[in-house]
């Protein structure tokens, strides 16, 4: 009896082995890698830190204690033109580091970036979403649905409240106000993606980018700008040109 | 017979057991949940096609709904303000009192047939149903919680762990997980069976009474072209002329979409169970359903009125107005105020 089960048990675990031996397939390792997106917050090219003063274009004083926003629908575009698309969304927060990484990235030469800063308009109109989407992550309005796209809270002695904060929550998914942009960081050098490699595209987030080029905000009169529409859409315009290429370590 | 008792002590046992777990929970099973469209009824804009309905989905959704938890000391639920004998609006209350005793400036409205909706809100500021718990919790006179404060409150409760794990298949707390409960709790409150409805479905040899039909008869002539059936409203934003309350300054859809052609316009609420989800209109002004006919004959404010009303109000008679309230009394579905389902599931 004793011997019978034991012999069973033996034959199980021999024919579990040989079965798993049969049906292992040859591992296909896809010619892919890694990259690491960082992004570095600035003030007119000096590294901006929560809770000093600075500046901005129309001479205001400011600090910034809160600064994040949406990374989405990025492409890598190589040098023959094609285009690798990740299909993901990142929340840049720089009380968080401020960066994401990619994979699964086809091995090869790149040469720039396309990226959505923003969330498309469907993902606005679909219910809950988890990850970086995630209303707990509160980069959500929760009485006019739609998500905030930036976000950027701080102090200004300018400021016309009696709080003097200023807060700058920029979103907004519907005409004529949708603040949805897409812009192209061209790499001064190659963006070489390989298997064994893990290089870092490093770019610079500049705050001042978003009080100037082409609206000037002075924030006696624009301190809380915390809903969709005209205001918003003008601060859009400007972070069009916030995010710009500093370096690629290979 | 000693095998019998046996049996008997361990049945009985194990009955105990399972009513000391949570005795209403236990009664819900899937055939009761199910996806209801009524005959003759558009198609609903939101299905469970992302949201499986499963009885654990759903009482975790229920468990939710009437759960203080979600507010910021833990004083308020959502069934707090939207209670089921009111076809879940807030009885005798024209504003609700949220945490702190705070009052807000609208009127809680009642809530079934939710996924034929196509926003929520009087001013229709959120556009899908699983997102529109987010409002009251988050809004400070309310509920007055973050929505990240919701979600490590539940994550560190046993009760709630344990509720996830049956719903999900996992203890984790996610945003979806707790939203999408909730709206399957919410989008499965159809209420379709009022006097009314027996009546147009023949069923139960119902009828309505000469008074009725005559309210019926009045109410398609100068109500239905915005109360439209069968859900007794096409949801869409108007104003209805009732006078600007300085006080409160509520300029309704304008405050969404920020266009003067929309102030003072709200959306048009289903008269379904009408008798039951007073006090009416968005500030909750009127406690009478008389007091809502006679505004009616007696427009107060004419920016962006409605093109369907005149600006000297709709013409009704008394006669008229009275037989309407009682066609109105037969929208009232007392089955589904009496739903066991939708019932607080602690019993409170």
């Amino acid at each position: 009896m004793k011997i019978k089960s034991i012999a069973i048990i033996v034959l199980l675990a021999f024919s579990f082995c040989k079965k798993d031996k049969i049906e292992e397939p040859e591992p296909v390792v896809p010619n892919v890698g890694n990259l690491s997106v960082n992004y570095r917050p600035t003030i007119d090219g000096n590294t901006m830190l929560f809770g000093t003063q600075y500046k901005n274009a129309h001479g205001d004083t400011f600090t910034v204690n809160l600064f994040k926003y949406y990374i989405t629908n990025v492409f890598l575009v190589k040098d023959d033109g094609s285009k690798f698309s990740e299909g993901k969304f990142h929340l840049v927060d720089h009380s968080l580091g401020g960066g994401f990484s990619m994979s699964g990235i086809p091995a090869g030469t790149y040469k720039s970036m396309i990226y959505t800063l923003g969330v498309d308009s469907s993902r606005n109109v679909s219910g809950v979403q988890d990850g970086d989407l995630a209303p707990s992550k509160a980069m959500f309005w929760d009485w006019n649905t739609g998500y905030i796209f930036l976000k950027l809270e701080g102090t200004s002695p300018q400021a016309d409240n009696g709080s003097k904060d200023i807060a700058f929550h920029i979103g907004g998914f519907t005409k004529p106000y949708s603040t949805i942009r897409t812009m192209t960081i061209n790499f001064a050098q190659d963006l070489v993606i390989a298997k064994d490699k893990n290089p870092q595209l490093k770019l610079a987030s500049n705050v001042n980018e978003l009080f100037k080029n082409p609206f000037v905000v002075d924030f006696f009169t624009y301190h809380t700008v915390t809903s969709p529409g005209l205001q918003s859409n003008l601060v859009a315009n400007n972070y069009t040109d916030m995010i710009s290429y500093e370096a690629i370590v290979p | 017979m000693k095998f019998f008792k046996y049996i008997l002590v361990f049945t009985s046992l194990a009955f105990f057991q399972a009513c000391k777990v949570d005795p209403k929970i236990q009664i819900i099973s899937i055939e009761q949940l199910k996806e209801v469209q009524p005959q003759g009824w558009p198609n609903p804009i939101y299905t469970f096609s992302n949201n499986a309905i499963k009885p654990e989905v759903f009482n975790l959704g229920r468990e939710l709904f009437y759960d203080p938890i979600l507010s910021l000391d833990n004083s308020v639920s959502c069934g707090s303000c939207h209670q089921q004998f009111a076809a879940f609006a807030h009885a005798e209350h024209k504003f609700s009192h949220g945490i702190n005793d705070l009052i807000g400036n609208r009127n809680a409205p009642g809530m079934f047939n939710l996924t034929w909706h196509s926003s929520f809100m009087h001013d229709g500021g959120i556009n899908h149903i699983e997102v529109q718990p987010i409002g009251p919790i988050q809004n400070p006179i309310e509920m007055g919680e973050t929505f990240a404060n919701v979600l490590s409150k539940l994550q560190n409760s046993a009760k709630y762990r344990q509720l996830f794990l049956k719903a999900y298949g996992t203890e984790e707390a996610t945003d979806t997980r707790i939203l999408k409960s909730m709206a399957q709790f919410m989008g499965l409150m159809y209420s379709y069976n009022s006097k009314f409805d027996l009546y147009k479905r023949n069923e139960s040899n119902v009828k309505l009474s000469a008074d009725e039909l005559r309210g019926y008869a009045a109410f398609q002539a100068k109500c239905g072209s915005c109360h439209t059936e069968p859900l007794f409203s096409d949801f869409k934003f108007r104003s209805n002329g009732i006078e600007f309350n300085p006080l409160l300054n509520d300029s309704g859809r304008a405050h969404i979409t920020g266009m003067p052609q929309d102030r003072y316009k709200f959306k048009t609420p289903s008269l379904r169970n009408i008798a039951l989800t007073g006090p009416y209109m968005h500030d909750g002004r009127f406690t009478t359903l008389q007091q809502c006919l006679d505004h009616y004959t007696d427009i107060k404010n004419l920016v962006n009125l409605d093109p369907t009303i005149p600006a000297t109000g709709i013409p009704l008679t008394s006669q008229e107005k009275t037989d309407i309230i009682s066609f109105l009394q037969t929208l009232t579905d007392y089955k589904f105020i009496n739903d066991p389902k939708f019932a607080d599931p602690n019993g409170n």
